[in-house]
């Protein structure tokens, strides 16, 4: 499910990894997720970890933990539309980011971006058929 | 804690198991070897030959009460083994038992597989003074619980002197050291309480000899304040052994 | 409930452990790292019970190391340590009698899950069964303190994942807390939440985790690798 990069905090990758998940359809809204620890022995991490990614998801509203029933993720709607401006802003600040690392200057972006999304185009136009389906 | 000891008293016995059980072996096929001699050998000779493997008792001992111990280094189940809740003194305790308890596997092979044979050498006598079979059984009792008492100490003094040793930085000198030390110990503080203990009986063993042609019962006295010390200061080396076992041992 | 302050020892001429510092609280799972030599194995063997240090000293819940703290640790010793004589269900059953807070049933599933069988001699097995037994025996005991040295060495590379499964799975959050001994850091590291490195007896470097992650930017296999240069 998750691949794990060690060299960043564990707990925010799993919050990342529910929420791509969730803005891509993958985990429909209203669906459950693993419990605090089953989901601990499917990533091989600490309890504590996934406790504190768990915590974090639900004062953000992204899941909430029925007792005795297990944890659910939101259904609202507003949330997912929140949730994938948010990732494409993180996205594009990382994106900006290495942009300037690498030295180009911002009137070459939008040439960039067109050149990039073109050879990328037979990608995701694949994966956006898949998802309507 | 009974039903540790016990576990713990069967893995030491079931350690040896394969060993006792070729030794006892080899004892009952030299006393039957020596059956066969009966008549062919000189007199009397088959008949006292089976009296000696009771000589392997001290050296199985010995060779048990250090092995109990260097077995475990060397298999490295010492860590565990140091790791169970046991009080200091439950292992030396239990491995000592264990070594006294093939001793006497062993005096007791010796003892009934020779019967046929040295009850011969006692044939001498009349019908009516002839002692009875419970009677020597009941003597070889009394001398084996004396004996158990002092073999157990002893086997604490070696377990104590190989600990020791372990611990030290010579072991090869201070493990002798450590053993002749305690024996001394045992003889020097023996001796004095002998003398405290002098007002306890002796122990009554019953036996047949014959003065010119005349039998007669006769009864030979074993000390006991010399069993006693040694019975009395067993525990304090018990002891000794499980501070030194609690405090001091790195594993 | 683990505290450990000022803990020395001496082994003839060599300081194994330096003037260590520690702290565990309950429900932290604690990686302790370092090369061969820095006192990771001689720290786990103090806390157990094994080893009486120079100086210093360490308290279980409140407690010396004693017999009374051995029936609140669990202790996987590094290395070979089974008793040969016996076989895998003989050694269960002998552990067994030894502690209250053995688990039959948790141990029966474990045998099942490591793929052991109880009719086999301990001397049969490979160096990877072994150390599979090993675990076993560890985690069917439901105690505060678990101390697992080196857990995962003698097991090959494609059962390691397998394996800090079970000790995930296994763990009680609520009621224990664990120090895994390991150099093996790559494997081990997602599970720890706290991390100390020993150098010589001494700590080197000490924190949370997701914190040395998030200060560094680097995982701590590769921490590892730039505190042991």
């Amino acid at each position: 499910m998750i691949e794990i990069d060690p060299s960043l905090p564990i707990y925010q990758q799993i919050i990342d990894e529910i929420c791509r998940l969730l803005v891509r359809g993958e985990l429909k809204g209203g669906g459950q997720i693993p419990s605090q620890r089953e989901m601990a022995e499917i990533l091989k991490v600490s309890p504590n970890t996934v406790q504190r990614a768990y915590r974090d998801l639900e004062s953000m509203g992204v899941v909430a933990t029925a007792r005795g029933q297990g944890t659910f993720v939101s259904a609202d709607p507003e949330l997912r539309e929140d949730l994938r401006r948010r990732l494409l802003a993180q996205a594009l600040r990382g994106f900006a980011q290495q942009v300037r690392a690498l030295g180009f200057a911002a009137d070459d972006i939008p040439r960039l971006v067109s050149q990039a999304l073109e050879e990328t185009g037979a990608q995701s136009s694949g994966d956006v058929s898949e998802e309507r389906r | 804690m009974l039903r540790r000891l016990w576990a713990l008293f069967r893995r030491e016995l079931s350690v040896s198991r394969p060993i006792l059980v070729l030794v006892a072996g080899l004892i009952v096929l030299w006393d039957l070897f020596l059956w066969t001699r009966v008549g062919k050998w000189p007199e009397n000779l088959p008949e006292s030959l089976s009296v000696v493997p009771a000589f392997i008792i001290l050296p199985w001992v010995v060779l048990a009460s250090v092995q109990a111990w260097s077995r475990e280094w060397q298999q490295g189940s010492i860590h565990y083994t140091m790791a169970l809740p046991l009080p200091g003194w439950a292992l030396p305790a239990v491995k000592g038992l264990a070594a006294v308890a093939e001793a006497a596997i062993l005096g007791l092979t010796v003892t009934l597989a020779g019967l046929p044979l040295y009850s011969r050498l006692f044939r001498f006598g009349p019908e009516g003074y002839r002692l009875a079979l419970p009677v020597y059984l009941l003597n070889g009792l009394k001398v084996g619980l004396v004996l158990a008492a002092i073999l157990f100490a002893l086997s604490l003094i070696l377990q104590l002197g190989y600990i020791v040793g372990r611990a030290s930085r010579f072991p090869a000198l201070i493990t002798p050291v450590t053993i002749a030390c305690g024996i001394w110990f045992v003889f020097r503080v023996g001796g004095v309480l002998n003398r405290f203990l002098a007002w306890v009986p002796p122990i009554v063993l019953w036996g047949l000899s014959a003065i010119g042609r005349v039998h007669q019962f006769q009864a030979s006295l074993l000390g006991t304040s010399p069993a006693l010390s040694v019975a009395i200061l067993g525990p304090g080396f018990l002891a000794l052994a499980g501070w030194l076992i609690a405090r001091q041992t790195d594993v | 409930m683990l505290q450990v302050g000022g803990l020395r020892k001496r082994f003839g001429s060599k300081m194994a452990l330096d003037g260590l510092d520690l702290k565990l609280d309950r429900g932290r799972i604690l990686g302790l790292v370092g090369p061969n030599g820095s006192g990771k194995s001689t720290l786990l063997k103090v806390i157990a019970g094994l080893v009486q240090p120079t100086a210093g000293r360490a308290a279980i819940l409140g407690r010396r190391p004693g017999p009374q703290t051995k029936r609140q640790v669990v202790y996987l010793p590094e290395g070979d340590c089974l008793y040969r004589e016996m076989t895998v269900g003989g050694t269960l059953k002998y552990v067994s009698t030894f502690f209250e807070d053995w688990n039959q049933a948790k141990a029966l599933e474990l045998l099942t899950f490591m793929e052991l069988e109880a009719r086999t001699p301990i001397v049969t097995l490979s160096r990877g069964m072994r150390a599979r037994l090993k675990l076993v025996l560890a985690l069917a005991r439901r105690a505060p303190l678990v101390l697992l040295d080196e857990p995962l060495s003698g097991i090959d590379p494609l059962s390691r994942s397998r394996i800090v499964r079970a000790i995930v799975g296994q763990y009680r959050p609520e009621e224990a807390g664990m120090i895994i001994s390991t150099h093996e850091v790559m494997q081990a590291e997602p599970v720890f939440d706290d991390v100390v490195f020993l150098e010589a007896g001494r700590i080197k470097l000490s924190g949370q985790a997701e914190e040395l992650r998030a200060r560094h930017g680097r995982s701590l296999e590769e921490l590892f690798e730039e505190v042991y240069r």
